[in-house]
């Protein structure tokens, strides 16, 4: 089939089956996929432009169609939302300043891509050593994470100035509690200058923000998985839609393509944010952090192509979305074993309430 | 009609760039949303049939034992 606006043939089947699995992975894990979608479409042969567009604007759709699905399960908290946006707006055109400035010095791809292997790299062995270490202490059960002590310190954090407003007319305090975080009192200035650098990050690495967003959310401020993953989808809202209207103001957006491939990102969806009420919170953060390994051999892989053979290029993507459909296929199995487990539990307690009624009989 | 889709997709992409990106916005925003209460509608359908058909089943089972 012929995309009009990318120009190039691809095989619909393909694209739903990718959109199938970015809805999929973003429901589950409160990323946008951009990784995987621009690496998916850049296979398919669709040129680098559009791949980075129309990724973009599918991760607006699937983003908003997942803090919908979050919300209604109450795991999306917009106040903390809300305040990380203020500091993530200006950081994307802070960091787009940055980007420019490398371009013209003609450092900007091997900069950018070395700092993405190194950052990827890094999130996911923590991710990954994080699951070890609690899963030893604490049978990985339920949202404890070896950064207890620095959460704690981090929203005891008092930053100046404590309170805004007009002398002799009113006063506002600079603190605020986020019960949907389960955050009793923080400082304001924290969750903007979060918003501040994962905005700046994800301009620079020309990314949704999502990736970084999260595991900050959890690991340091102490944000309950569920709800982050929520949360951070909203964040991705606004960074896709900002990067959605960017690609299309220069035409490079493949419409036709995007809608495709939103339509299957809606089915994954379902099954990807039903399973994060099944799934044991530490499992969804162990197969995040492999996700995120996987992403940084790709990235890696396509850094050694520059001067290297071009198949490695190929190569990255293809392993990439090989991994990424064994992590949909092991959600699907998670969600199926959890599921069953709790109908059973659930079996097990009616069948309870009558012998107790009949011992009380007694 | 995928000629005529094709063509307009094309000409107000290339035309004017600043429609193009309100649209784009636009129906992408609108398909999410319709999409959203699609599945909405259909999970909440099949989860009341689900609960009709377990009920009816167990009355049935009831009965055969009364």
């Amino acid at each position: 089939m012929l995309f009009p606006n990318a120009g190039v043939e691809v095989h619909p089947a393909l694209l739903l089956l990718l959109g199938l699995m970015v809805g999929n992975l973003s429901g589950f894990f409160g990323v946008g996929g951009g990784f995987l979608i621009t690496g998916g479409l850049l296979v398919f042969g669709v040129p680098p432009l559009f791949a980075v567009g129309t990724g973009l604007t599918l991760i607006m759709g699937s983003s908003l169609i997942n803090t919908l699905k979050h919300r209604r399960v109450g795991n999306v908290d917009f106040k903390l939302g809300a305040l990380m946006v203020i500091g993530t707006i200006p950081a994307l055109f802070a960091a787009e300043r940055l980007n420019s400035r490398l371009e013209e010095m003609g450092i900007a791809g091997p900069v950018i891509r070395y700092v993405y292997v190194a950052f990827l790299a890094s999130l996911g062995s923590f991710i990954v050593y994080d699951f070890l270490r609690t899963r030893r202490t604490s049978n990985g059960q339920g949202d404890q994470v070896s950064t207890a002590s620095l959460t704690q310190r981090v929203r005891e954090l008092r930053i100046p100035p404590h309170s805004v407003g007009i002398p002799g007319l009113f006063s506002l305090p600079t603190y605020v509690s986020l019960p949907t975080s389960g955050i009793g009192r923080i400082s304001l200035w924290i969750p903007i200058l979060v918003g501040f650098g994962v905005g700046f990050l994800a301009g620079l690495l020309g990314t949704g923000g999502g990736f970084i967003l999260m595991p900050i959310l959890i690991y340091v401020l102490g944000v309950p998985t569920a709800v982050a993953i929520g949360t951070d989808l909203f964040q991705i809202i606004i960074t896709g839609s900002v990067g959605t209207l960017l690609y299309s103001l220069s035409n490079h957006v493949d419409l036709l393509m995007a809608v495709m491939m939103l339509a299957t990102a809606s089915v994954g969806s379902q099954l990807g944010v039903a399973a994060t009420r099944f799934v044991e919170a530490s499992r969804i953060r162990v197969l995040y952090g492999m996700t995120v390994l996987s992403g940084a051999v790709a990235v890696g892989l396509r850094q050694a192509s520059e001067p290297g053979p071009d198949f490695l290029a190929d190569v990255a993507s293809v392993l990439l979305l090989s991994f990424a459909a064994a992590i949909c296929v092991l959600i699907a199995v998670l969600f199926v074993t959890a599921r069953s487990r709790q109908v059973r539990l659930v079996a097990g307690t009616d069948a309870e309430v009558p012998r107790a009624k009949q011992r009380e009989g007694r | 009609m995928y000629d005529s889709i094709s063509d307009f997709l094309q000409t107000l992409s290339g035309d004017s760039p600043g429609l193009w990106a309100v649209f784009v916005l636009g129906v992408i925003a609108t398909l999410s949303l319709a999409l959203y209460a699609l599945w909405e509608l259909v999970l909440t359908l099949v989860s009341k049939l689900g609960r009709v058909a377990s009920r009816s089943r167990q009355t049935h089972t009831d009965g055969g034992r009364g």
